[in-house]
Order: C-alpha cells, then sequence, then structure tokens
C-alpha cells in the first residue's frame, strides 16, 4: 500500500526543484519567459517554500524511512529560504555577479537550497551522500561565478579538488559502516554497532571519515583548508551565503547521524567530537589574528564559530540541540549583516584593512551596524550573540566537559583582539584614502535590519529561545 | 575470491588515491586520485553485499555503488568544466603553482 499524502510533506523541496526547472530550463526553452525579472520571481518562490513549511506539522518518514520531515528540518529549512532572501537581496548591490546571468545564479541557488533541504531531513547515508553532492556541485560553480576574478577560478579549483578528496573519504567511512553492520539507516548503524564495537579502533576509524564529509560542509578541522580561499575569492554575496547555509546544514546532518546513538556510544561520540571542536575554534581563532583581509579574515571567523556550535552537537542531547539552534538566527544576522556592510564600504571589491581606515567619517550609520554585528561575533554582551553563546556554554558545562569549556573560554578572549582591531581601523583610525558616502539609502536599512535585532535579541532573548523548543526533539 | 581478497584490494586502491592526491601537482592527476578513493569504496560496498547480505534489503551495497558511479561522474564534470576555466587563465593546471590566494 503506497500511501501518497505524507509525500506532501515535501511540498517545499517541490517547489524548489520548480523553481530550478524555471531557471534551468523553461528560461532557455520558452522565448520571453527570459525578459521576466527573475529576482522577483526567486523571492516569490522562496516566500511560497517558506510559508508552506511553516504549515505542515508531525513527522513523516518518507521513502522507506530515508528521509524524516519533522519540527527539526523545518525549523532549519526556514532559516535556509530566510538566508538566501536576505543574500538575493545582498546580491542586488553587488557588481560581482552578472545582474544578465541570474537566470543561471538562481537556478544554481534554487539546487544548492534543495540539498539543503535534504541535508536537514536525511536519515540514511544514500541520501546523506546525495544530499552533501547535491550542495557541494552548486557551490564550486556559485564560487567561481564571476568570470572577471581570476582568483576566483583558483580559489574553486581547490576546493572541488578538496571536496571530492574529503566525499571520497567518507564514502569509504560509509562502506566501512555498511560492513560492520548491513545496514544504512542511521538508527539501524547504531543499533547495530552495538555496545562490543567500541573497544575496536575500526570503530573510530569508520566514524571518523564518515565525519569527514560532514565536517568539510561545516569547515571543521582538519576539512578547512578550503575554506579562506573560496571565502576570498568569491563574490561576496555567495560568500555570505556559503558561510552560513551549508554550515548550519552539515550541522543537522551531523545532529541526526547522532541522534540515535546508544547510550554505551555516547561517551566516545562526545569525546570525538568535543576533539574535533576545540581543534576547529582554536585553528579558526589564531589563523585569524594575522590576517588583513577582511573577508579572508571573517572566514576564519566563521571557522572559529563552527567550532563553538560543534560544541553545542558534542553534547549529544536535546539541551545541545537547542543551544545550536538557538546561536544560528543571531549568526545569520551578524554574520549577514557584517558582510553587507563590508561590500558597501569596500572600493573596486577590494577588502584589505586599510582601505578601512576612517571610514566612520564618511558613513557613520554603516559603520556603526557594522560594529553591531562584529561585537555580537565577538560575544561581547549585551548584544545577542553573547547570549547564544552563554547557552552553548551552559550545556556543555552541564554536559561535565570542562576541558572544552576552557578551550572555549580562551578563544573567546582572543577573537576579540582582531574583531576589535577591525574596528579600531575604522573607527579611530585617520582615513588614507577617501571613502564615499553611500549614495542609497536602502542598503543601510539592510544592515540596519540585521543590527537592531541583535540588540533586542540581546536584552529580550525569550521569544527565541521559546521557538528553538521544536528542535529539542525529533516530532 | 574471498571477502578479504576483495577488502584488501579496496585498501589497496584507498592508499594508491590517497598517495596520489598528497604528492601529485597535476589537479588532473589529483581528480584520477579522488577516482579512485571513490572507486574504493565501492568495491567495499559491492562485496559486502554479496558477501554478507543484510536480510531486509539485499541489493542495498549495490544499489549504493550504482550511486557513487553516478556522484563521481558528477564530480569529475564540474571539476574538469572548472580546469578548463583555470586553464585558460593560467595555461597550467599546477594545483601547487595556484598560488594567488595565500595568507
Amino acid at each position: 500500500m503506497f500511501n501518497t499524502l505524507p509525500y506532501l510533506a515535501l511540498m517545499p523541496a517541490h517547489v524548489l526543484l520548480g523553481s530550478a526547472m524555471l531557471f534551468f530550463v523553461l528560461g532557455r526553452a520558452i522565448p520571453g519567459v527570459n525578459k521576466l525579472p527573475p529576482m522577483p520571481i526567486f523571492l516569490v518562490v522562496l516566500a511560497g517554500a517558506f510559508f508552506l513549511e511553516t504549515q505542515g506539522n508531525g513527522s513523516d518518514p518518507l521513502f522507506f524511512g530515508m528521509m524524516v520531515v519533522d519540527s527539526f528540518s523545518r525549523l532549519y529549512d526556514q532559516i535556509y529560504y530566510l538566508a538566501t532572501a536576505m543574500v538575493v537581496l545582498m546580491m542586488h548591490y553587488s557588481d560581482e555577479l552578472d545582474r544578465e546571468n541570474d537566470w543561471e545564479n538562481f537556478a544554481l541557488f534554487s539546487c544548492l537550497i534543495l540539498g539543503l533541504l535534504f541535508m536537514s531531513t536525511a536519515n540514511h547515508l544514500l541520501m546523506a551522500l546525495i544530499a552533501i553532492e547535491l550542495v557541494s556541485l552548486p557551490s564550486y560553480l556559485l564560487v567561481a561565478v564571476n568570470r572577471r576574478n581570476k582568483a576566483a577560478k583558483e580559489a574553486s579549483l581547490k576546493y572541488v579538488l578538496f571536496g571530492s578528496f574529503a566525499t571520497g573519504i567518507m564514502l569509504y567511512g560509509m562502506s566501512l559502516l555498511f560492513g560492520m553492520t548491513g545496514a544504512l539507516g542511521f538508527a539501524d548503524i547504531w543499533s547495530g554497532l552495538g555496545a562490543e564495537a567500541i573497544d575496536q579502533p575500526i570503530y573510530y576509524l569508520a566514524i571518523g571519515m564518515t565525519l569527514a564529509g560532514m565536517s568539510f560542509k561545516v569547515a571543521a578541522v582538519p576539512f578547512h583548508f578550503w575554506c579562506p580561499d573560496a571565502y576570498q575569492a568569491a563574490p561576496t554575496p555567495v560568500t555570505a551565503f556559503l558561510s552560513v547555509a551549508p554550515k548550519v546544514a552539515g550541522l543537522t546532518l551531523m545532529i541526526r547521524f547522532f541522534s540515535e546513538h546508544l547510550a554505551v556510544q555516547g561517551e566516545s561520540l562526545t569525546q570525538m567530537l568535543s576533539w574535533i571542536a576545540m581543534a576547529t575554534m582554536t585553528v579558526g581563532n589564531f589563523a585569524a589574528l594575522r590576517q588583513t583581509d577582511l573577508k579572508r579574515l571573517l572566514a576564519y571567523s566563521s571557522i572559529s564559530h563552527a567550532g563553538f556550535l560543534l560544541m553545542g552537537v558534542a553534547t549529544l542531547n536535546d539541551d545541545g540541540r537547542q543551544a545550536v539552534f538557538f546561536y544560528i538566527p543571531i549568526y545569520l544576522l551578524m554574520n549577514l549583516g557584517a558582510f553587507m556592510a563590508l561590500l558597501l564600504l569596500s572600493k573596486d571589491n577590494n577588502f584589505q584593512m586599510a582601505g578601512f581606515k576612517g571610514a566612520i567619517r564618511s558613513n557613520p550609520a554603516l559603520v556603526v551596524g557594522f560594529a553591531v554585528c562584529v561585537f555580537s561575533l565577538a560575544g561581547v554582551p549585551p548584544f545577542a550573540g553573547f547570549i547564544g553563546k552563554f547557552y552553548l556554554f551552559k550545556v556543555t558545562l552541564e554536559k561535565g566537559l570542562y576541558l572544552l569549556l576552557v578551550v572555549a573560554g580562551v578563544n573567546s578572549v582572543v577573537s576579540l583582539y582582531y574583531y576589535v582591531t577591525i574596528l579600531k581601523n575604522m573607527i579611530i583610525d585617520k582615513e588614507t584614502q577617501p571613502i564615499a558616502p553611500l549614495a542609497a539609502k536602502i542598503p543601510l536599512v539592510f544592515v540596519t535590519g540585521c543590527a537592531v535585532p541583535l540588540v533586542f535579541l540581546g536584552l529580550y532573548w525569550v521569544p527565541l529561545l521559546d521557538w528553538a523548543e521544536k528542535v529539542r526533539l525529533f516530532q | 575470491m574471498t571477502l578479504t581478497n576483495l577488502l584488501a584490494i579496496s585498501t589497496a586502491l584507498f592508499a594508491l588515491g590517497t598517495v596520489m592526491f598528497l604528492t601529485r601537482k597535476n589537479s588532473i592527476a589529483l581528480l584520477m586520485g579522488i577516482e579512485l578513493l571513490m572507486n574504493a569504496a565501492a568495491l567495499n560496498f559491492v562485496a559486502f553485499s554479496y558477501y554478507s547480505p543484510s536480510l531486509n534489503h539485499p541489493l542495498d551495497g549495490q544499489v549504493f555503488a550504482l550511486f557513487i558511479i553516478m556522484v563521481a561522474v558528477a564530480e569529475a564534470v564540474v571539476a574538469l568544466g572548472i580546469a578548463i576555466a583555470v586553464y585558460k587563465e593560467y595555461a597550467h593546471v599546477d594545483a601547487d603553482q595556484l598560488t594567488e590566494l595565500q595568507g
């Protein structure tokens, strides 16, 4: 008996697939269609998918349990639509992307979001593989989408080589897991591994190798090498998108992969993840200290943020899941706000720190908005980033991971140094080259729209915490 | 041919692929190394599926191997496309000489 009703839960994915077809095929096949404005169409698609996502409820195992659409995936999917809509607006103010290629760009974005949706619902190794690839392939292309930028092609080649290597390692790990358990579904794998496997090295090898592909998407150490290059060379809106959406999707895949582990396995997995988290935040922060290119600096800062988010994943409990989700809307706002401000302040797409000296004299409002985002990234109270970090630290403490807690505390202090250096450059230093004041007022609304909620949520975060309740259980 | 033999072959393939990825300079050679990695995994899946099929889903491993082949092709298409773009710009595809971005 094949019941089609639960498949309605996949409606948002169908909408995105339709939009990918529209932008890839119909725009070419039917003359006149590509005269339509692509940006409003894409925004309407995103709004429609967002609306459908809010309407669903209950937990639906689809395709023989290969995917599960539940409260967890619905909440994360809403974040993806929000992030994409903001990035589409950002693209409007960037001259790094050719406007006449919008049809292809949005087609790639549609495929990418489809992959993100699969990543948050995957409950099976095959689905995980397909989701990771569906996210990776458009990402490689989006990095290189600016034909005039020589460095972007180089970054994209490094990205694709490194990404394929990580996929290869992950596939080998998956094959080992399959050999050990004879199963591919996440729950069956953990029950198949059982209690006696924990003492064997092959257990750690198989899980560690499977983690490689997910770590690559999260940009966790040791699979972070692609990140600075790709972020620096990609068009700024694409960088902003890559620094949020695929990273979060990698975390969702990790959370769901580990969610059904047996009680006896918990200790070993927590140890493994907390070592990854410690390495990630330390490498990200200390590499960021000596950067002079602001996009590259924010890339390293996003690596360290991935480390902080992995703290929440490492606890492997519902409090940890809630803390991770709580941090993500905040992270989205502060990262996109910071990138948008940089995009508007930069001249000729040059993001060297020296070019931003004394920017506050010509663009006071913009720099204040940027400062709020950066303070929030640094986790300074009373901004929202502090509250987000506070909850991540709290769940780590409750789990009793003291070493991880100390390392994370030291890292927060270190990160303050480079964030403050950026602001010193913009606010205290004298102008070395004149920076034109912003001509249009609308982009300022974007940055303000990111900065104001950050202040507000820093003072009153209960609504967000209540919203994050829904990811505690997969229901 | 026993399962042990097949696993030995796939481990050798995996090792060769990794060594190739870490030591070669030409991007195309790196891609060939990656291809070896993926084929090692596919061989593993087929071998496990043949010698110890799971009761409920006896064809799982073989279907997975098919998907690995598909994924490898898709990745090669994208990677070679980008390699061509890089070649047009730099007139070579040596990964260790692409040093525009560093720091």
